[in-house]
């Protein structure tokens, strides 16, 4: 689906390299009627920082070549999608890999393994 | 060496001086005073006489004249004259004059008529002579008395001639009256004087010309140099016949004559024939016109004063000499004392200190005398103590030499054994070089950095690794202390030389190691920074403090701890991600609403995996952290904590687990409220976490867990907190208590009451525990329950600068 096409949902942007998560997200939210885009690289990633910002963005921090983190600050940095909610997702749990998401502007940091995937939605929706 | 001159002889010497002296400067004052006086007083006494010396001889030359002009009144005389001249008369007249030449004053005494021709005379060969060129007849013939001196013709004899003329009744003048006076007037007239006896005496006439002389060779001579006319005249008048009447040179007295003014002149004149001083008294002889002329010598003169003079000096020599003597024998008498004195002194000196001087003249010689026999008290007295010292010193002396003997004796034999001695050492030194050879061997080949420091921490031994891990050289590093070449850091931290494991080595006496977890680093000064692992040791030689360091560079090993580390981090968050999915899944399963729902026995078989995959997640977390402690990677942030407060919120974390089995938990401190100490609330919560969890599934429900937290005292002021969780449940049985604390280790009837446990709580509690100094234990009775118990000291967890915290959330 072209993130420019489509139109009244309300649209989601999932950075994640995992298949299996990236399913359990795609089956989750598009049952909530997101639109759900995917991106399996932080490279991936950026390209769609050129694109319309999406409503919400779910970030991995752990992913290859580019990572969370520079992600972030790209979204941070980019104009047009400098204010869309990112929520931080990640198995790095740290007190200074989540303070260090705080500082670069993440809208929060949810632990994955701790959490349950309602919950991931329930807060993904109070962000929108 | 000085001439040594008696005293006496001095003293004469002396005396004698002082008289030549004295009287030398007596004499001469004397002798110019009496001098002058009496040159003056001479020159008086020659006016005088002078004075009256001419007078006499102007009273007698007048006199002469006065006979003279009598004889030429008398009558008889004058008929003579007018008569012609008959011898009767002539015998008359002849008698008449010898009547008034009695007294021989003249000789002769004649007359002369008119023509000047000798008529009468007591010198018969006079008569019939012509006299007529005389001057006495020719001023006679005018009428003047003259009296003139002459050279007679006749007799060659030199006289004074006193004429008178004779005048006739009827008043012309008849003849001359001629009386001429020749003797030696000197002789007759100045008799006596005492002038005469040393100087001369002379009388003048008008030019100078000397009538008489008492030295002859004045006589008829010139006072002074006699102009051409006056010559003329002289020798006109034939008054000094062919006489030369040469000059005298007495010019000076020719002036005084010619320049005569009436009153004597007495003045200083230098004989220019004898070339001596004199004083010349020139006087005019009164009613003639003759003058006294004086000489006398000054040194005739004054001679009287020169007699003085000589009496003076004789008497200066006379009492010199004769002082001298009774000087040089009286003396004697005075200095006999001294003489004696000095015997004394000598006998003294020869070391009869017995010897006694007696000497009672009562003055200063009597006093010395006195003095000289206390001194010489004394001087008995301390030789005689000077002797029983020397007495004792030579008697200490010959036994110190005695043992000084023994001495040498006994150093002889110690020489021998030093040389023995010098050649063990000699050996030795071969067999220590030999060892020093071994040992460098296996410093070199040591695989470790050794240094050996002394209590200065100076590197007084390093080996060749030293030098390879630290990239220096010998000399570098040799000699230096530790601290100018190497800088300590902890984590990021530079640690102060205080604090350094070096210094505590020394002052604790203790041996130190460090690892890879003490997060050593060593900075050399050359800038290269590397993690060090090293152990430190007091090594005490012979009473000389070092310490022997042996270090490694961990540079390898930390980035394999951390490579390993970071293994555990990520290898524990990859296993999280598809357990994620695995829970995910599973929720989404079991809700039903996204694939179709599940039947009951579906349901409970998901739901049991999803347990599972829950446990899953337990234990990696609790592995995580656990990893993180034993990595040394731990960050501890303390901050002031009320533990019952901490408590309080972890058993809130708890939500209902609790309630749900009815357990009722008490938590207790004493003191009330507690001291606030410094923990990090992550780690202190976990432990409390831990404990609280295990009560919560090991306790029985319906039961009371009693958490009690106590502030007490250990030994030494180490204070500490104890923290307790008794519960009362399954407890710990014997055979599992030793190994309570290990990794997965499960009790036997823990595994049974609670099968999904990990048995890992307890060995991170331990970890923790134990990481803040603090110590971990139970007490527990099977089947009764369990009290786990924790302490913390009061001052609390040491900051630690770790990488992560102990949280995993």
């Amino acid at each position: 689906m072209n993130i420019d096409t489509a139109i009244g949902k309300k649209k989601i942007l999932i950075v994640e390299d995992d298949s299996f998560i990236v399913k359990a997200y795609q089956i989750r939210f598009e049952n909530d009627n997101f639109d759900v885009f995917i991106a399996t690289t932080g490279t991936d990633a950026l390209h769609y920082l050129d694109k319309e910002p999406v409503d919400v963005v779910l970030l991995d921090l752990m992913l290859p070549g580019v990572s969370g983190f520079d992600v972030l600050m790209a979204i941070r940095k980019n104009n047009i999608w400098k204010n869309v909610p990112v929520i931080i997702l990640s198995n790095l749990g740290q007190t200074e890999d989540i303070q260090r998401g705080k500082d670069l502007g993440a809208t929060d940091y949810i632990v994955k393994a701790n959490a349950r995937i309602n919950e991931v939605a329930d807060k993904v929706k109070r962000y929108l | 060496m000085h001439k040594q001159i008696s005293l006496r002889n001095k003293i004469t010497a002396f005396t004698v001086g002082s008289i030549l002296l004295f009287g030398s400067v007596a004499i001469a004052i004397v002798f110019f005073y009496a001098r002058s006086n009496y040159y003056a007083l001479r020159q008086a006494d020659i006016r005088t006489e002078v004075l009256e010396q001419a007078s006499d001889i102007g009273a007698s030359l007048e006199q002469a004249k006065r006979i003279v002009k009598h004889i030429a009144s008398e009558k008889e005389l004058i008929r003579y004259l007018e008569g012609d001249a008959e011898s009767s008369d002539r015998a008359r007249i002849v008698d008449m004059l010898s009547h008034y030449n009695g007294e021989r004053l003249y000789d002769p005494l004649y007359v002369l008529d008119r023509s000047g021709i000798a008529t009468a005379s007591l010198d018969s060969t006079f008569v019939g002579n012509d006299y007529s060129f005389r001057s006495y007849f020719t001023n006679a013939m005018r009428g003047e008395s003259t009296a003139e001196f002459l050279i007679g013709v006749t007799s060659g004899k030199a006289g004074y001639y006193f004429s008178s003329p004779v005048i006739s009744s009827d008043g012309g003048i008849i003849g001359v009256v001629v009386g001429k006076v020749s003797r030696d007037i000197g002789n007759e007239l100045i008799s006596g004087s005492f002038l005469i006896e040393n100087g001369s005496i002379m009388i003048t006439d008008t030019d100078g010309i000397v009538l008489y002389a008492s030295r002859a060779d004045q006589l008829y001579h010139s006072i002074g140099v006699l102009s051409d006319e006056d010559r003329d005249r002289i020798t006109g008048n034939r008054q000094f016949a062919n006489l030369p009447l040469t000059s005298l040179g007495y010019n000076r007295i020719f002036q005084a004559i010619r320049t005569h003014t009436g009153t004597p002149d007495l003045f200083d004149f230098s004989n220019p024939v004898t070339h001596e001083n004199e004083v010349v008294a020139v006087v005019a002889i009164p009613q003639t016109d003759l003058f006294l002329v004086v000489q006398e010598s000054v040194v005739s003169l004054i001679a009287p004063v020169r007699i003085i003079l000589f009496g003076l000096i004789i008497a200066v020599l006379l009492s010199m000499l004769a002082t001298s003597i009774f000087v040089y024998v009286l003396v004697r008498q005075f200095l006999a004392p001294l003489s004696r004195l000095k015997f004394a002194a000598e006998r003294i000196s020869a070391g009869a200190f017995d010897y006694r001087v007696e000497i009672k003249t009562g003055d200063e010689l009597g006093k010395m005398g006195e003095q000289f026999n206390v001194m010489a008290d004394r001087l008995k007295n301390s030789y005689a103590g000077l002797e029983r010292t020397v007495a004792e010193k030579t008697s200490e002396l010959s036994a110190k030499l005695v043992s000084i003997e023994q001495k040498n004796a006994e150093l002889r034999d110690t020489q021998r054994a030093v040389l023995n001695i010098l050649e063990d050492a000699r050996s030795l030194e071969a067999q220590i070089a030999d060892e020093r050879n071994h040992l460098r061997g296996i410093l070199a080949a040591m695989g470790e950095g050794l240094f050996v420091l002394d209590d200065r921490y100076r590197i007084v031994l390093s080996n060749p690794i030293a030098e390879r891990i630290l990239d220096m050289q010998a000399d570098e590093i040799i000699g230096k202390s530790m601290s100018d070449i190497i800088t300590l850091y902890k984590g990021k931290e530079e640690v102060p030389v205080e604090g350094r494991p070096m210094v505590k080595v020394f002052t604790e006496g203790k041996i130190i190691a460090a690892d890879l977890r003490d997060d050593f680093y060593w900075q050399t000064s050359k800038g290269r920074k590397f993690p060090v692992g090293f152990i430190a040791a007091p090594l005490t030689v012979g009473g000389i403090r070092n310490e022997v360091v042996v270090f490694r560079n961990l540079e390898k090993e930390k980035n394999l701890d951390e490579a390993r580390t970071s293994f555990i981090s990520i290898t524990s968050h990859q296993l999280r991600t598809p357990l994620t999915s695995i829970k995910w899944f599973l929720e989404m399963l079991m809700e039903g609403s996204y694939a179709d729902p599940l039947t009951v026995k579906q349901r409970e078989f998901a739901d049991l995996a999803y347990q599972a995959s829950e446990k899953m997640v337990g234990i990696i977390n609790l592995l995580l952290q656990i990893a993180r402690v034993e990595s040394g990677r731990l960050k501890v942030l303390p901050v002031p904590t009320d533990l019952k407060q901490l408590t309080a919120s972890i058993i809130a974390s708890f939500g209902n687990a609790f309630q749900m089995r009815k357990q009722v938990i008490i938590v207790q401190t004493v003191p009330d409220p507690l001291p606030v100490i410094q923990i990090d609330v992550d780690v202190m919560g976990q432990v409390i976490q831990n404990l609280l969890s295990n009560a919560n599934r090991y306790a029985n429900e319906n039961s009371t867990i009693i958490i009690s937290i106590e502030a007490g005292q250990g030994e030494q002021g180490s204070d500490f907190i104890t923290y307790s969780i008794a519960d009362q449940g399954i407890g710990i049985g014997k055979n599992a208590t030793s190994r309570i604390f290990e990794k997965f280790y499960r009790a036997e009837n823990a595994l049974r009451s609670v099968p999904e446990g990990s048995g890992l709580g307890l060995s991170l509690v331990k970890s923790l525990v134990e990481g803040w100094g603090g110590r971990v234990w139970f007490e527990s009775e099977e089947g009764k329950g369990t009290t786990f118990f924790f302490t913390i000291p009061i001052g609390g967890m040491q900051a630690r600068a770790g990488e992560v915290g102990i949280a995993v959330t």
